[in-house]
């Protein structure tokens, strides 16, 4: 390893920092309700206080209990969707790719950094 | 060996077969996208041994094949983007001369990640994917430390062989 590797490999690091360190101030707040997106259009936002089963087309089903939000059901290969942990604070997601269906926990107001991307 | 067509289909059958076996590991985080990267051993290689261009086309075929035999059309795009964008950064890296087969190789992992998330975001559209940036950037740094370890061994005892 010369010295420029090291250098690249904390440089790297760092970013990886800096992002995680943004998502986090972001997420500072519990969320308050989650939105399910499918294709880039939003579907629908819910409140995380009132426990539901919401079905996403015909390939994804999201659920909401407790107050925490998991994929409960999706069609998808991978199932990675179904195997990621329940998520409930802000800016948290999850999302099954080959569906395209992102759900994430939002606190409300405007989408702040997490515009639609048309 | 002489016939370069033949050299070419190893080092891509390899490639290949790397890849397949990353299949058969669990990986233990959830994390979209995550992968070992072991196929990443043949490219970089081949990229020390035969240079840019045999490297690149050796991953292009690879890519293309894999994605027919293991994969869907998605996962060629996704393999395409992260490959095509770890694979610039590894050869702009190499050029510079100011890191060693582990730096490329780091270099690589990382990026090959960010590539597939630029996709990600493309294809989902919205940005709440760059939530996994944090983990996918060390994953791959990481995994490709471990390549760039492995590349740099492998290359310093095929140093007598000539391709």
């Amino acid at each position: 390893m010369k010295k420029n590797d090291w250098i690249l490999a904390f440089i790297i690091l760092a970013a990886a920092g800096i992002f995680m360190g943004w998502n986090m101030i972001l997420a500072k707040t519990k969320g308050e309700y989650v939105r399910i997106y499918q294709e880039g259009k939003l579907l629908g936002e819910y409140p995380l206080s009132r426990d539901d089963t919401v079905a996403v087309g015909r390939t994804n089903v999201v659920e909401i209990l407790g107050g925490k939000v998991r994929m409960k059901k999706a069609d998808c290969k991978d199932q990675l969707c179904v195997r990621q942990h329940e998520i409930s604070k802000n800016r948290e997601s999850i999302i099954c790719l080959p569906n395209q269906v992102v759900v994430e926990i939002s606190s409300g107001e405007e989408a702040d950094y997490d515009a639609i991307v048309k | 060996m002489k016939n370069r067509v033949a050299q070419f289909g190893v080092f891509v059958a390899l490639a290949l077969i790397f890849s397949y076996v990353e299949t058969l590991v669990p990986v233990f985080f959830v994390v979209p996208g995550m992968k070992l990267g072991l196929a990443n051993l043949v490219t970089v290689i081949v990229l020390y041994k035969l240079g840019g261009k045999e490297a690149f086309w050796v991953l292009t075929v690879r890519v293309l094949l894999a994605g027919f035999l293991f994969g869907n059309l998605f996962s060629i795009l996704y393999a395409m983007a992260g490959g095509a964008l770890s694979f610039a950064v590894m050869v702009i890296a190499k050029k510079s001369g100011k890191f060693s087969v582990m730096g490329v190789s780091i270099a690589g992992g990382a990026f090959h990640n960010v590539g597939q998330l630029i996709v990600a975001v493309l294809v989902v559209e919205t940005y709440s994917v760059t939530y996994y940036l944090p983990v996918l950037l060390v994953a791959g740094e990481v995994t490709g430390f471990l390549i760039g370890v492995l590349s740099d061994r492998m290359l310093k005892t095929l140093k007598k062989i000539n391709l």
